[in-house]
């Protein structure tokens, strides 16, 4: 079986295992056995007393030294997990939110305002008086503000981000649970706090504290990406490339990998200074800067730039022996990546205190001497390349078009030139109609335990042949950015018959002459509240709450603690969430039934486990027409038809 | 060798196999006592009698069945191995090294190893003993005694 979906990556593969570089897939199959009690969440390493196992088949040590239940353990494992991703996404906001703090305050000549519309609106967003207020202090109340959501003493208040962007019903809902969150930090070390030795040992309270913390993974996202469309452009529509076929022979190639586009945006204006020397070092076409991961996203949506690959083949753009240069920021960064590029020319340079590789070059931004270190990381790209091995060069020749930069903005732009006056009003009749029977995001990772990227392909394909939209981010948007369908062709080729027909419609008005994609790009992983804005937006005007929309979420590849806490969100507010992998709960049948249909009865949202993803595309379909049901829309294609006959 | 006749042998249950490999690390700590009473300590790489493998969800370990008709037995030239109420046992003093039964062994679970006697190397091959010392005692073998589910039976 091969490893990777797409051929490209595969090809790459093999040549590395022709080169004997272990890979992430080689690195797997090494560690097998996995350790079924890690698998199952029932290890607990809280104290020193442990580590304690359950054992999940007999009555014999059924409970930890302390007493500790695997109901308990389970569930405290699975909210740390959570804590672990909130803090990643929400120290991220925090870091946008601090920058544009600075910029109001004249403290940094690198960053400024972009998006002064987004910023007013922002402001209107978060209940902020905007009438007279200048733009630059305006940018420090709403730094203000956002910084506020992560240091409110006050347990009685909401963080802005939440209670300002979702639904009130929603709101006053998770208000009664007693869920919502004043504090961003607060709640991470709630939850660290509650699990220590000796702490909360009631596994249904500890998932309930879990739920509010990955609400404070929520409103840590809506800072990163807002703030970060304020600072650096809120995406619009742009035509780029993606898959490895991207790096080119006769230019000096640097991959910008990570999460975090106050680095990344750096390089990329600094790198268009640099052409010449590129040029003059023998690279005729000069800088050719591309993305991995997430941090590719960021700059695909905001610049055009391609998207070499997503996470699980990171390693791949090295083997290609045509990489000169990878700079990577935080998250989701192997650490392998020093000894793949110690096989090839490859510069590899850290760039973050907090996310350092032991040998590796570390060249620090973020400091006011950041253009002059970014200078310095380019000049080493560019040397880099002069020691290229062009023998050793392996440039797959597949790169697919791609459209992204649909921001929720971007799409109710796009609508309004139908009805300027009721944007939403175009998708919300298609809806109802039954032309596009539903919605369904896709979000999350790569997990070397899948053929990578097959199941987003496998559902995706399945799903729009039915006629749902495909909203994507993160690393699944990487796999349909690669893998050739986000493009009008893949519109052409896979969309049902009238889901095709609102494409090209919209398509045409927008001016692109040709159908939207069928699935569209909204960004990075953190950049998952897009889809929500656009949902809330939907809501609300139709005075319906998130969980009665026919929409869906579906995390077929997800690895990271931030997929578990963006997923333990969306349920959260209201949507079921498909998850194509077992996460570490099914230790605790309590857990694992909270999970999968309890939390229905109490936040209407849950997860469901499906591992083969065309049944898992079944089960989606299926949710969606009992939502459709439940809203009194049309609830088969039949009787849309029939409609129309009549 | 004066192995016990009430020896136990083992049995698996491979659905409650959690892939831990809690045995093959008793394996490994028993040997290094071996090894250390014996003085070659750190001169030896030290390889477990038991191995766990994984093939798709299933986990499970693989150890010497000690068969009746011992292909090890049978073939090696030394007349290293033999069986001794039931159990398949290698006669370390008398092994050559030659690795044939680690060829012949259709569970994979025999092993070379070499350390160094002077300026000599040694290479002998290693396989699972059931414990018979510790069972002699009425101890039990040390995989089965860290198996935290109890896949691994004694019958």
């Amino acid at each position: 079986m091969n490893d990777c979906y797409n051929c490209s990556d595969q090809s790459l593969i093999e040549k590395a295992e022709s080169e004997e570089i272990d890979l992430v897939w080689q690195r797997y199959e090494k560690m097998k056995p996995l350790c079924g009690f890690g698998e199952q969440g029932i290890c607990c390493r809280i104290c020193m007393k442990g580590p304690c196992r359950i054992n999940p088949f007999g009555r014999k040590r059924s409970v930890g030294i302390c007493g500790a239940s695997a109901d308990t353990i389970v569930a405290r494992n699975l909210v740390r997990m959570i804590a672990s991703g909130t803090s990643a996404h929400s120290l991220h906001g925090k870091e946008v939110a601090k920058t544009l703090m600075h910029v109001a305050r004249g403290e940094t000549a690198i960053y400024s305002v972009k998006d002064a519309i987004k910023l007013r609106n922002i402001a209107h967003k978060l209940n902020i008086e905007t009438d007279g207020n200048d733009l630059i202090p305006l940018a420090g109340v709403v730094a203000a503000n956002s910084l506020m959501d992560y240091s409110r003493m006050d347990d009685e208040e909401i963080c802005n981000w939440l209670k300002y962007t979702i639904p009130d019903a929603r709101l006053e809902k998770l208000k009664k649970l007693g869920i919502t969150t004043s504090n961003i930090d607060g709640s991470i070390s709630d939850i660290m706090a509650r699990t220590h030795v000796g702490t909360d040992a009631d596994a249904v309270n500890i998932l309930l504290a879990g739920l509010r913390c990955a609400l404070a993974d929520y409103s840590g996202m809506q800072v990163a990406t807002n703030l970060s469309d304020v600072l650096f452009g809120t995406p619009q529509p742009v035509v780029s490339q993606a898959s490895l076929g991207v790096l080119r022979k006769d230019a000096v190639n640097i991959a910008i990998h990570g999460h975090n586009p106050l680095l990344s945006e750096i390089i990329v204006d600094v790198a268009y200074k640099m052409q010449a020397e590129a040029v003059a070092a023998g690279a005729t076409y000069g800088i050719n800067i591309v993305g991995v991961c997430c941090t590719g996203n960021e700059v695909l949506l905001r610049h055009g730039i391609p998207l070499a690959t997503n996470y699980l083949s990171q390693e791949l753009a090295i083997i290609t022996g045509a990489l000169d240069a990878m700079i990577v920021d935080v998250q989701c960064i192997m650490p392998s990546l020093a000894k793949v590029s110690a096989c090839y020319h490859t510069e590899l340079i850290t760039t973050m205190p907090d996310a350092k590789i032991a040998g590796v070059t570390h060249i620090e931004l973020g400091s006011g001497d950041s253009l002059k270190k970014a200078e310095l990381i380019i000049r080493k790209a560019i040397d880099a390349y002069k020691n290229r091995d062009d023998d050793r060069l392996s440039i797959p020749a597949e790169k697919n078009k791609v459209i992204a930069g649909f921001s929720a903005e971007a799409i109710i732009d796009l609508l309004g030139s139908i009805n300027s006056e009721d944007p939403l009003s175009p998708l919300i009749e298609n809806i109802v109609n039954g032309k596009i029977r539903g919605i369904v995001l896709f979000a999350g990772c790569n997990n070397v335990k899948v053929k990578q990227d097959h199941n987003f392909v496998a559902i995706a394909k399945k799903l729009m042949a039915q006629n749902i939209l495909i909203l994507a981010t993160g690393c699944g948007a990487g796999a349909f950015a690669k893998n050739s369908l986000m493009n009008s062709e893949a519109t052409e080729n896979y969309a049902g018959n009238t889901l095709k027909e609102v494409l090209t419609f919209l398509g045409f008005e927008a001016g692109l002459n040709a159908p939207l994609p069928p699935v569209l790009h909204m960004g990075s992983c953190v950049d998952n509240v897009r889809s929500i804005d656009l949902a809330v937006a939907i809501a609300n005007r139709l005075g319906v709450d998130l969980n009665q929309l026919p929409l869906v979420a579906s995390a077929p590849e997800l690895m990271s603690e931030k997929a578990i806490a963006i997923g333990s969100w969306v349920v959260t507010l209201g949507i079921p969430l498909h998850v194509g992998l077992t996460p570490p709960v099914t230790g605790s049948s309590l857990v694992t039934n909270v999970l999968t249909s309890e939390l229905k009865n109490i936040v209407d949202g849950y997860f469901m486990v499906e591992e083969n993803p065309l049944e898992a595309a079944d089960k989606i379909i299926n949710i969606i027409e009992e939502k459709r049901l439940a809203l009194n829309l049309c609830s088969s294609l039949d009787s849309l038809s029939k409609a129309e006959v009549l | 060798m004066c192995i016990p006749k009430e020896l136990k042998f083992l049995a698996v249950d491979a659905s409650q196999c959690m892939g831990c490999r809690n045995c093959e690390l008793a394996c490994s700590s028993r040997k290094a006592a071996q090894y250390q009473a014996e003085g070659i300590l750190g001169n030896i790489r030290i390889v477990p009698n038991i191995f766990v493998g994984q093939n798709g969800l299933t986990k499970t370990p693989a150890y010497c069945r000690h068969c009746s008709a011992a292909f090890c037995k049978d073939l090696c030239p030394a007349h290293a191995i033999s069986q001794e109420n039931g159990v398949i046992i290698l006669d370390k003093d008398k092994c050559l090294g030659c690795g044939i039964c680690e060829q012949v062994c259709p569970y994979g679970v025999i092993t070379l190893g070499s350390f160094k006697i002077g300026d000599k190397t040694k290479t002998i091959a290693h396989k699972c003993d059931l414990c018979f010392d510790q069972q002699s005692v009425g101890k039990e073998p040390a995989c089965y005694a860290a198996c935290p589910t109890k896949a691994l039976a004694l019958v």
